[in-house]
């Protein structure tokens, strides 16, 4: 603990020293020496960050126990990019709610309950959901889970059952390749909009669209790009890109897969590939058509 | 310096955190109530871990007192300390607004962090020796540290220091009369630690 407190007084330090130099050369060698502190302390902060990322994924990866009929489980060990040192997966939020599950025994709606309720606890990492059910203290069992870009969610108002704080909770490919449509009641009305934020993708404005990294489209360069500004990506025909901005102008911004470099590029120069992100956005589109005349599931059960 | 000491049989260790923007006088209120001195700029000889044994209504305890001074931008490395602390100064300067709306955001990670709905904390409003340049009035604090549900004291490091000590007192209070929500786990008993 000591090491990390003290590594961040040193910029404090030498801002103080700054503040009594005069002009000059000493002035300016300090205030490099500043800028290098600085990036130094951010790099421990981001290394505090990683290593804590990934002592969570390290005790998750043997607390959630997949069994054997959840088709492929999403690997939980914590594993680095090469190119960077960062997690390849992460803990976004975790937490408790509760599904109402409508009674299917039609006989017995009489009275009572229509629905019952499953205590359950949800894991989002930064590229997938896992459903879970809690076992005992740090034991989890799974239940379901689906990719974070074949998700949506909208609060609800809880329909028939009355719950509070509910959201309508659609995985639109589980892991046996289902939609699925959950209602689920989150314990307080904080808790329902921060897992409403935490699962949506980042909002977009006419001018601008913008992808979070685990739901991004996919470009291929068509032709050869040289930069004009410093800021732009050179291109090579074939390059493949991650797409993380899309001006109305026709930019894009993105990350070149082979070596990571990102920049500019005229959107006009590739074209899209088929990826994770357009099938999930073909799975969205679908949904929400379906959505507009009642609820998706109720329309399967008619056809 | 001998005076009637504290008693020296196993005494509780009380962990506080001080946050709040850079610039708002963490480290000064922090010297200020270990070595009763005022500092203006940091200096190097400063300690960075300050433990003392202290008397709170007649009760000992041993004060372990966190300064975050440099950490203000660094959320991954505050959140360490965070996880530490039993109890949180949120500190803000009377004469920057911003680090006034700034408290919320250090009372939300620290929930966030504790994964509780409530902690002990005491909102501070430290330099109020600066009449001219303030931007946060008394009520405006105390309508803060309500919404928080914490209490609120002005402070100010500078000599005379006003409320130093009784900030740090009251912290103190509040987490002894906070209603701890899970039993602590047991300590790890010596016999069962191998060293390889």
């Amino acid at each position: 603990m000591l090491p990390m407190q003290r590594v961040t007084r040193l910029p404090l330090l030498l801002d103080a020293v700054l503040r009594h130099l005069p002009d000059g050369r000493e002035r300016r060698d300090c205030a490099q020496a500043l800028r290098t502190l600085h990036q130094i302390v951010s790099q421990c902060n981001e290394g505090a960050r990683n290593t804590e990322r990934a002592e969570e994924m390290w005790r998750l990866s043997r607390a959630i126990e997949f069994p054997p009929h959840v088709r492929a489980p999403p690997a939980l060990g914590p594993a680095l990019r090469r190119r960077d040192r960062t997690l390849v997966r992460y803990l976004v939020r975790s937490g408790e709610m509760t599904q109402l599950v409508w009674k299917t025994d039609e006989l017995k709606l009489t009275f009572g309950k229509k629905f019952h309720k499953v205590p359950l606890h949800l894991f989002l990492f930064n590229d997938v959901l896992v459903i879970t059910k809690k076992k005992s203290e740090d034991s989890y069992i799974a239940v379901d889970h689906c990719a974070r870009s074949l998700l949506e969610v909208c609060s609800s108002d809880g329909g028939a059952a009355q719950a509070k704080h509910a959201l309508l909770l659609t995985l639109l490919e589980n892991h046996e390749g289902r939609t699925v449509e959950m209602l689920m009641s989150c314990p307080s009305d904080t808790d329902a909009s921060r897992w409403t934020e935490a699962v949506s993708p980042p909002p977009s404005d006419a001018a601008e669209a913008v992808y979070a990294g685990w739901d991004c489209p996919q470009q291929r360069a068509l032709f050869d790009y040289a930069p004009v500004q410093p800021d732009e990506l050179p291109l090579s025909e074939g390059d493949v890109l991650n797409v993380t901005r899309k001006t109305a102008e026709g930019w894009y911004y993105g990350e070149r897969l082979r070596d990571g470099e990102t920049g500019w590029f005229p959107g006009s120069y590739t074209v899209e590939v088929a990826s994770p992100h357009v099938r999930a956005r073909n799975l969205r589109q679908r949904y929400r058509l379906l959505a507009l005349s009642g609820t998706y599931l109720g329309q399967k059960r008619r056809t | 310096m001998t005076r009637p000491g504290p008693p020296n049989e196993n005494l509780p260790t009380v962990k506080l955190v001080v946050v709040g923007d850079g610039g708002v006088g963490k480290s000064a209120l922090t010297i200020q109530f270990f070595q009763k001195l005022f500092v203006t700029d940091y200096d190097p000889t400063i300690e960075d871990s300050y433990i003392q044994h202290t008397e709170v209504d007649g009760q000992w305890c041993i004060l372990d007192v966190l300064d975050t001074a440099g950490q203000e931008e660094f959320s991954a490395m505050r959140e360490q300390y965070m996880r530490k602390g039993d109890g949180f100064l949120l500190v803000f300067s009377v004469a920057d607004r911003q680090s006034f709306d700034n408290v919320r955001h250090f009372h939300t990670q620290i929930l966030r962090v504790k994964d509780r709905d409530t902690y002990p904390m005491l909102v501070v409003g430290n330099k109020v020796d600066l009449v001219g340049a303030r931007a946060v009035s008394a009520e405006q604090g105390r309508a803060l540290a309500r919404a928080l549900h914490a209490p609120y004291l002005e402070t100010s490091a500078k000599e005379p220091p006003l409320n130093v000590d009784a900030a740090f007192h009251e912290l103190v209070r509040i987490i002894r009369t906070h209603p701890q929500q899970e039993v602590k786990k047991p300590r790890m008993k010596c016999h069962t630690c191998s060293i390889l």
